[in-house]
């Protein structure tokens, strides 16, 4: 009766699970490795700033469509601010505006960048010229100079513009240069001030500000080129003269000399830009055909979260699978390890460090915890202080770590912080009353016994495709939900156990 | 495949491993609440005592850091008592005061302890270091055992105890655990301790088991260990049988030791008792528990009264020749 329950509900939950499963894979074509993923990326910019109590406003760029990149499903996430669009020659802005702004604000704004196949014509210059910036007595000059240098072959307006970056972002610039670009030479400087000098010599030229569409990147940087007017049609150029060729993968967001965002009426601005690869072509499909369609809610629900949370859910999406793996080691395996979840959580912890150093800087904690706890037996201290007090040491160990690795330029020991400082002080204290009642012996074997544990969860969890199929298809959890139920029931013996009751096998079977 | 044939075998022998012992008698025949009733070793010693069972007596029980300070009066009249946590499991956090030594107190390993120390390990036992779920505890004092003569030559230093499986009142399967000295003086098979099984019917040791190796004779003493016959044999028979009425746990362990003044003398009881008695025995408990469960079904008079339920035992029991 009981096992029937059992079975049936692991079936329901299996079957459901299975069923959404092959439904999205089979009817709406989810991709089945993160490698199908198409070339569609989700982009989220966060404002924030201190709202002084009066009128605030924040403007920020929009992208537009081009040959190369289609923009959908732009939307804005700003609770009790208006919105106006406006077309300027630097692209198109969105200003958000608010009567009162109190305290700590915040705007988000995201939109979904479909890539197609690169096209290899150059897109149209625009008839209307940007006018020449408004510098005066030695910054002219100085324009003047390097432009004077730049055509001394007389070439096209490229190759002007390749020899002028070849001045500005040279090692050793001279003193025009230097006067113009001042003490930056970032590219977002050297683009802006060479589109500068090349409209003051006549030449149709802007600036051009955008990010790399790359995975991973934390945070994400802008990156700025060169777009110059030639027979009609635009050429872009990086601020590097070693490398002009514009990146494929280099997205345009905005023109000219203004900021991607300002902020009035408020103090300490921030921006921060997240770059995700979106989740595939369904979900773009469905996000820009119509967000309010319910049929797509199940499939869609964690795409429609902001990145910030949807890769947080990466994370946690994957754990329930590590907990079964865990379930798996001790019930049927018959690992022993230190505290029921343990393991999963260092494994988090090494989805951070990586493997090597998370077992490295694991170790090292754990025993100079335990040296320094086992000591303090002598000090006949308190159940809860000598907790603290042995808190206080990994927190201490973890930050001379990280310091001494900082020294040895060793960038592993850095991510040392992310250790769940908690269950390594339970992990110590278990340990040590171990090691008191039953032997160092024991002590070892399961602290040993946990890593191996931890080790095999982030081995498991760490993998793309198990990421990719979980976030995809979080239906998937039924199933993992359905195989615990299962293990939950399981009576047989653990193979632990097999070795452990061998003297009693004897006789025929 | 050797594995799967191992796995048959174990099986067909009816021995118990971990999931089976949890899924199909645990989890199924102890009810949760009558938990705290053996747990808590303060409340199964007080229900032994209304039920007939000699316990050993209690000199005093400290509950709270402010009474530490009254262990000098409780102990001040006792040459050797025994501290041990309510909540303890696995014997841990057990001391055993054989005598004093000035201001400290002798423990059986011959280590002394001083005073101050004593008070630090009862508080300690307070604030749950050795309980199961680490929550505060109570520390317990008691008389300490001066085990039988019998046992002189077969256990080291410790106390030897009796530990007898209980299923539904029945009696099932029962092994005594000698200490070594390697088990510095404990009775846990897992720290070097020697497991010998016990002849239901009649109350003579089997084979001994030390570190899953068959043994004769003890390996500090060199007495034998084998056909050794346990006195008061047919008292712990019926207290065992008698623990079920106590604590209505279907499946639950007895430890008791033999006192030199008192007999048969209940330690505590275990609702989650190992199953490294198989080991002791040379055989499995599945058989056994099956059939209990099977008159459960069929003929459950049988099993109704504290002697009717020995008779079983002694009847069903014998253990099974060697192969």
């Amino acid at each position: 009766m009981r096992n029937r329950t059992v079975y049936l509900l692991s079936a329901m939950f299996a079957a459901v699970g299975l069923g959404l499963f092959a439904y999205k894979v089979l009817a709406l074509d989810f991709p089945l490795t993160p490698g199908d993923a198409p070339d569609n990326w989700a982009v989220e910019t966060r404002v924030t700033f201190q709202g002084s109590g009066g009128p605030a406003a924040v403007r920020l760029f929009i992208p537009r469509n081009t040959r190369a990149y289609t923009i959908l499903d732009q939307s804005f996430v700003s609770r009790g601010y208006a919105l106006n669009t406006e077309l300027t020659p630097d692209g198109r802005m969105a200003t958000l505006t608010r009567r009162q702004a109190q305290g700590s604000q915040t705007v988000y704004f995201r939109f979904l960048i479909h890539r197609a196949e690169p096209s290899s014509a150059l897109p149209l210059a625009e008839p209307a010229p940007v006018p020449p910036p408004p510098w005066k007595d030695v910054r002219l000059e100085a324009a003047r100079v390097l432009l004077d240098q730049s055509r001394d072959d007389g070439g096209t307006a490229t190759d002007i513009a390749e020899n002028l970056i070849k001045k500005l972002a040279g090692p050793d610039p001279d003193d025009a240069a230097r006067t113009l670009l001042g003490n930056g030479t970032s590219a977002e400087r050297i683009a802006t001030v060479a589109a500068g000098v090349l409209r003051i010599g006549g030449i149709h030229a802007r600036s051009v500000h955008g990010i790399a569409l790359v995975e991973g990147q934390k945070p994400v940087h802008t990156v700025h080129w060169l777009e110059i007017a030639e027979a009609g049609a635009w050429h872009r150029m990086t601020t590097d003269p070693a490398a002009p060729q514009v990146p494929a993968n280099w997205f345009p967001w905005w023109r000219g000399t203004t900021k991607l965002t300002q902020v009035d009426g408020g103090t300490s601005p921030k921006v921060r830009i997240t770059v995700e690869r979106a989740a595939d072509q369904t979900i773009v499909d469905s996000l820009s055909q119509s967000s309010t369609q319910a049929k797509n809610l199940l499939t869609t629900a964690l795409a429609t979260l902001p990145l910030e949370v949807q890769q947080v859910y990466r994370v946690l999406l994957v754990v329930p699978l590590g907990v079964l793996l865990l379930v798996v080691l001790r019930n049927v395996i018959g690992l022993k390890s230190f505290g029921t979840f343990m393991p999963v959580l260092i494994a988090l912890a090494f989805r951070e460090t990586q493997l090597l150093w998370g077992i490295v800087l694991f170790t090292v904690i754990v025993t100079i915890g335990l040296a320094i706890r086992l000591w303090m037996e002598n000090l006949r201290l308190l159940v809860v202080p000598r907790l603290a007090a042995v808190l206080i040491v990994v927190v201490g160990a973890m930050a001379v770590l990280s310091v001494a690795s900082a020294q040895l330029g060793l960038a592993g020991g850095l991510s040392v912080a992310l250790f769940p400082m908690v269950i390594l002080t339970m992990t110590v204290e278990r340990m040590s009353v171990i090691w008191d009642e039953r032997g160092p012996r024991d002590a070892v074997q399961q602290g040993i016994g946990s890593l191996i544990v931890a080790t095999v969860c982030y081995l498991l969890m760490s993998h793309p495709l198990v990421e990719h199929l979980f976030f995809q298809f979080p239906e998937l959890l039924l199933v993992v939900l359905a195989a615990v139920l299962l293990l939950g029931r399981y009576s047989g013996y653990r193979l632990t156990e097999l070795y452990r009751f061998r003297p009693l096998a004897g006789g025929q079977p | 495949m050797e594995i799967v044939d191992l796995y048959r075998r174990l099986r067909a022998n009816g021995v118990l491993g971990l999931n089976w012992r949890n899924a199909e008698y645990q989890l199924v025949h102890n009810q949760r609440r009558y938990f705290p009733l053996v747990d808590d070793k303060l409340k199964s010693k007080r229900l032994a005592e209304s039920a007939g069972i000699a316990v050993p007596p209690l000199f005093g029980v400290i509950e709270y850091p402010h009474e530490v300070r009254t262990f000098d009066a409780i102990v001040r009249d006792h040459e050797d008592f025994v501290v041990k946590p309510a909540e303890g499991s696995g014997g841990d956090g057990i001391l055993v005061v054989v005598g004093r030594d000035g201001t400290g107190f002798r423990l059986a390993n011959g280590t002394v302890m001083s005073a101050d120390e004593m008070r630090f390990h009862i508080n300690n036992i307070l604030a749950g270091t050795f309980s199961l779920g680490g929550q505060p505890d109570k520390a317990l004092i008691e008389y300490r055992i001066r085990f039988d003569p019998l046992f002189k030559h077969i256990a080291f230093q410790g106390v030897p105890d009796i530990r007898i499986i209980v299923f539904h009142g029945v009696p099932v399967m029962a092994m005594t655990r000698l200490p070594t000295e390697q088990s510095s003086g404990k009775a846990n098979l897992h720290q070097g301790a020697i497991g010998a099984g016990i002849d239901m019917t009649t109350g003579r040791t089997l084979n001994a088991v030390w570190h899953d190796r068959i043994i004769t004779t003890h390996p500090d003493t060199g007495a034998p260990v084998s056909d050794v016959q346990i006195p008061h044999w047919d008292i712990l028979l019926h207290h065992a049988a008698r623990s079920f009425d106590l604590t209505h746990l279907g499946y639950q362990g007895i430890d008791m030791v033999l006192d030199s003044e008192r007999g048969p003398v209940m330690l505590e009881l275990n609702a989650r008792p190992g199953l490294s008695i198989q080991i002791a025995n040379g055989e499995g408990l599945g058989l056994r528990l099956a059939k209990v469960e099977e008159y459960l079904q069929s003929a459950p008079e049988t099993l109704a009264s504290v002697d009717s339920r020995v008779a079983f035992t002694k009847a069903h029991f014998a253990p099974r020749p060697a192969v």
